[in-house]
């Protein structure tokens, strides 16, 4: 932290930025709109799990351990795996393990080729990269999966007649499912796509923006963005990808039989 | 020869049917009888192994359900919903769609077939470049019939496919299944309906779906 010439945040200065939000609030409540209620609980609950994350790196940056930052590492891929799961709208046996798998193999594979093969970061561990980098892709993978998943289940439900139809005419599960990866895929790889059509033109990224308030030139900050935007590409592809083929398997049986029953609604 | 043995299926513990045996013979044409909710469907179903069976085994041409490739089996022994599914495309394009599938690779769609059970069922070329939201229930219900004949199944199970159908559509259903029979003595169909008469008019045979008659499983504790 050599070049650091970025402003450093007192307590005072947060407080005038929490002043921004109770005005709102204030209006909130003056117009009778009912937003005030939520605006707090999402402000508490935003500052709280800051700070306590905050804490957590600043130990995890002192003590340097491997093995605390691979843990760290695990609950991160953890959290993002349950989390992916509880935005569907459906459940069947076994989703919660097959996000699990498919985010935790497809996060480390990305992290692990861009820290080691692509910054060559030494040591790996190093988590000023390790820890924002694989949170960064996480957090990407975790939108891939539910809309996958979400999409995958609801087509499955909904297109119900057409695909046993096809399978009464021959087809085999696989060409049956078919159409159904395809648009999973499909739906689980759009904010991704999309970010990178719009990126820079419309929207300037969070990390890029951090980096240059932090006092990074410029065009090294969009060096970082671009080797980042190819790392959530690669991992959240990879990750839908993943969770949709594992949904496949367990809602066509290797009988070529379309496991509707096995789909739950989310109470 | 389509057989079934000893066949069982419990929903919720409760038999719907049990100690289900028949065979079918090539050329036969049998009613599937029962009141609703006696598992006619549930039976055809599990005759295609789109559902499972809880007991017994389904056999054709001496081979088991598990022994067959399903895609092979069910390019053969063909059930036919009640309800008919379409692609969002035209009625052409969802009919070669089958024509895809690696079971029917060896299939081409016969154009002089296809008009002649146009002709059949006296619906226009035209229907086939319409879209499936175009059609009237009865006239999706006719075109599903059609597409699945012109695959060449040996085994029909028809489950009410005459339902949404007014009263000169059932006849030339009934005349393009006639039709379908004549062409091969392997062929053989099952026909669900709530028409007795038709039944009466179109099957020689009867197998009967008796819900007083299902014995509760000998192994069931009862709560």
């Amino acid at each position: 932290m050599e070049n650091t010439t970025y402003i450093v945040i007192g307590n005072w200065q947060l407080a005038l930025a929490a002043l921004l939000l109770i005005v709102n609030i204030g209006l909130s409540a003056v117009l009778r709109l009912g937003l005030g209620r939520d605006l707090i609980v999402g402000a508490v609950r935003m500052t709280v799990q800051l700070a306590l994350v905050g804490l957590v790196l600043e130990w995890i940056f002192q003590t340097r351990q491997p093995l605390l930052i691979l843990l760290m590492a695990a609950v991160m891929a953890g959290l993002a795996g349950v989390a992916a799961v509880q935005r569907t709208k459906r459940r069947f046996p076994g989703v919660y393990w097959n996000s699990l798998v498919t985010i935790s193999a497809s996060a480390f594979l990305v992290t692990g080729a861009a820290v080691t093969g692509i910054l060559q970061v030494d040591p790996w561990y190093d988590p000023q990269y390790l820890i924002p980098l694989l949170g960064m892709v996480l957090g990407n993978a975790l939108t891939g999966i539910s809309l996958g998943l979400d999409r995958m289940m609801e087509g499955c439900v909904r297109n119900r007649n057409w695909i046993e139809t096809m399978l009464s005419h021959g087809a085999s599960r696989w060409e049956a499912a078919h159409e159904e990866i395809r648009q999973a895929l499909r739906t689980g790889m759009i904010p991704t796509v999309n970010a990178m059509m719009i990126m820079g033109i419309v929207s300037l990224p969070g990390m890029m923006t951090g980096q240059i308030l932090a006092g990074a030139a410029p065009l090294d900050a969009v060096r970082y963005q671009i080797v980042i935007m190819f790392m959530i590409a690669a991992c959240t592809a990879l990750a839908t990808l993943g969770v949709v083929l594992l949904a496949y398997r367990m809602l066509f049986s290797a009988d070529h039989r379309l496991m509707n029953s096995r789909i739950r609604e989310k109470k | 020869m389509l057989t079934a043995r000893n066949l069982a299926r419990y929903i919720d513990g409760r038999p719907i049917w049990s100690e289900l045996s028949f065979s079918i013979d090539g050329g036969e044409r049998v009613a599937l009888r029962g009141p609703s909710g006696s598992g006619k469907t549930l039976l055809m179903r599990a005759l295609v192994g789109l559902d499972a069976l809880d007991d017994g085994e389904v056999l054709y041409r001496d081979q088991r359900l598990d022994e067959w490739d399903i895609p092979e089996y069910r390019r053969l022994v063909r059930y036919i919903p009640q309800d008919a599914a379409f692609l969002s495309g035209t009625v052409r394009q969802s009919i070669e769609q089958f024509y895809t599938f690696r079971a029917n690779r060896d299939l081409e769609l016969d154009e002089a077939k296809l008009e002649r059970f146009l002709g059949i069922l006296k619906l226009p070329d035209s229907f086939l470049d319409k879209t499936a939201d175009h059609l009237s229930g009865g006239e999706k219900q006719m075109v599903a019939i059609m597409r699945s004949l012109l695959l060449g199944p040996e085994v029909l199970l028809l489950d009410e496919p005459t339902s949404n159908l007014d009263e000169a559509m059932v006849a030339r259903v009934e005349a393009l299944v006639d039709a379908w029979m004549d062409g091969d003595p392997e062929r053989r169909f099952v026909w669900t309906s709530h028409d007795t008469r038709q039944l009466d008019r179109m099957t020689e045979r009867t197998i009967k779906l008796d819900p007083a008659s299902v014995r509760q499983p000998e192994t069931s504790s009862q709560a």
